[in-house]
């Protein structure tokens, strides 16, 4: 255990100087703060609405979001965490230490997480803070008459668990290509792939597919966190972490 | 001799079809600088990488403190130190902070890091970033990360690569201090001059096979020696040894043979005499590593 929380502060201390964690606060920041602007510019028309507007405003968001940045977001942080070591040339280093593997490969999987749950949870603080803000700006908005906090926070956490699926194939997909286009092509490639086939059928089983499935779940206020895009998602991540894990067991560092 | 530290038996590997090591045997005894030479391609670095568990899928033994590297690799890795091809290093973080999360991996106290910037002399530039260390500092870093656990075995892999004179006489001092505190040294190279003055056991490898494992004396001492005969008639000396069939180099009056004895430079010196040649001096050249090496690649290559 010891040996995994050393491994893990140095995947925090190799992130200094570089730009790892900013996304987590950028994506967040710029979709929220645009959003926002977009509400104090149209409000007129959105009062006219008379609905719950947290609803429109979480809409908004989430669309930007999960149908666009999230997937490329997991993506990159897979890919970041990986490419420190590739670009070093420092895998050989890691794997000749008396480390387990499996260490290395845990940490550097929950630092990605991190990465993610911080990203997440800050789209979820500001969502709220600018359905806030407006409330206090523009009574007529009704913010203050609906609360929608609950059916937001469960949205972004079935976000969360639909992308794990993406995130550990793009995780696992990042040790072993070291260049930045062949995972981020894959990813984006996932992406357009699963906007396609959201609607079909059996989409559930694709795991790019899944966020926006999610999103139409959120329009149609589903409550259910475990439902079967979700249980699919993290079977998927299950079985691709134990994939890569076995894969980086007999990895040979030629 | 000391007991081996690392011994290899029959290692073999390949790359797809290509074979790389073919049934490889060295022994590395405790407390030498072990020199393992070769061209590059000559398989070094790859058994260097299953020496560090890097590369698995091997054939033969491969033991470590009389330990087998595939079922002991966390104990074995623990009493090492390696540096392998160029030093893995964070070039966006300082010399402190490379070695900082070296030593949160190998749970070393951080005042460790202060002794091994000391040893390698990376004091003064330890906060600087790594991208603004010149290649001998890199070079040295990646020794320093390589110290930082006090190994009792250091595996380095072409320590002086890219180094200029300096950096490599440094290295080379650095090698020698660190054998004096009772380290046991593997040393990869394929430069033999620079490694040479260092080294008291040597393994030569060609086309991934050993072709000499031992003493760096015994090795000079094994096959022909050149002796230097100092004549006053060269010309005639030239056309009477290349009647005989008796190779040698010249250099106006001074005339190298291969002489395997003693008794051998009598003979020669007779013959010499006896045809009325002039020997002014006689003096045995000492081999160089490099002349040894060339030597055994030669024979080798007029074996297969």
């Amino acid at each position: 255990m010891n040996q995994f929380y050393n491994c893990f502060r140095t995947e925090l201390l190799k992130t200094k100087r570089t730009l790892s964690f900013s996304g987590a606060i950028i994506i967040p920041t710029v979709i929220t703060g645009v959003n926002f602007l977009t509400f104090v510019v149209y409000r007129e028309d959105f009062a006219k609405a008379g609905a719950n507007l947290w609803i429109a405003l979480a809409g908004n968001i989430f669309s930007a979001f999960a149908l666009l940045f999230l997937p490329m977001y997991v993506g990159m942080v897979g890919y970041s965490t990986n490419h420190i070591e590739h670009q070093a040339d420092a895998w050989k280093n890691l794997f000749a230490l008396p480390l387990k593997r499996s260490t290395i490969y845990l940490s550097k999987l929950c630092m990605v997480l991190l990465q993610v749950i911080t990203c997440v949870t800050l789209l979820y603080a500001l969502t709220l803070l600018s359905g806030q803000i407006l409330g206090m700006l523009y009574p007529e908005l009704g913010f203050q008459n609906y609360d929608s906090t609950v059916l937001i926070l469960v949205t972004i956490v079935k976000f969360t668990l639909a992308s794990l699926g993406t995130l550990a194939i793009q995780y696992v997909v990042s040790i072993y290509w070291s260049d930045f286009i062949k995972p981020m092509g894959a990813a984006l490639i996932g992406l357009v792939v699963g906007i396609l086939l959201a609607k079909w059928k059996f989409a559930f089983l694709v795991p790019y597919s899944l966020c926006p499935r999610v999103m139409e779940q959120f329009q149609k206020e589903n409550l259910t966190i475990f439902n079967r895009e979700v249980l699919s998602s993290v079977l998927w991540a299950t079985g691709v972490f134990i994939l890569g894990y076995w894969l980086i067991l007999r990895k040979n560092v030629k | 001799m000391n007991e081996p530290v690392i011994e290899t038996t029959n290692l073999s590997y390949h790359f797809g079809t290509h074979q790389v090591l073919h049934d490889l045997s060295i022994s590395v005894p405790a407390g030498s600088i072990y020199g393992f030479l070769g061209h590059n391609g000559a398989g070094k670095t790859t058994t260097i990488k299953i020496l560090l568990s890097l590369l698995q899928d091997f054939h033969g033994d491969a033991l470590i403190l009389n330990k087998d590297i595939r079922s002991r690799r966390m104990e074995i890795l623990a009493r090492i130190g390696s540096l392998v091809e160029a030093p893995g290093l964070y070039h966006h973080l300082t010399g402190w902070e490379n070695l900082r999360i070296r030593s949160l991996l190998l749970s070393v106290v951080p005042e460790k890091i202060v002794d091994t910037l000391r040893t390698v002399g990376l004091m003064e530039v330890k906060n600087r970033l790594v991208r603004h260390y010149s290649h001998g500092m890199k070079q040295r870093l990646g020794i320093a990360l390589a110290l930082l656990s006090d190994p009792q075995i250091l595996i380095l892999d072409e320590p002086t690569n890219g180094l200029d004179p300096t950096g490599i006489k440094e290295i080379r001092e650095l090698l020698t201090t660190l054998r004096s505190l009772g380290k046991t040294i593997f040393l990869s190279s394929h430069i033999l001059s620079e490694v040479e003055k260092i080294i008291t056991d040597v393994g030569i490898i060609h086309k991934g096979r050993l072709l000499y494992g031992g003493g760096v004396e015994g090795l000079k001492a094994s096959g022909a020696n050149l002796v230097e005969f100092d004549v006053l008639q060269p010309d005639l000396t030239r056309e009477l040894l290349t009647m005989w069939g008796i190779s040698f180099e010249s250099n106006h009056h001074l005339i190298n043979i291969p002489c395997k004895s003693n008794a051998r430079i009598a003979e020669l010196t007779d013959h010499f005499v006896t045809h009325g040649i002039s020997v002014i001096g006689i003096r045995k050249l000492e081999k160089s590593l490099e002349h040894v090496y060339f030597e055994l690649v030669e024979k080798e290559m007029q074996q297969t």
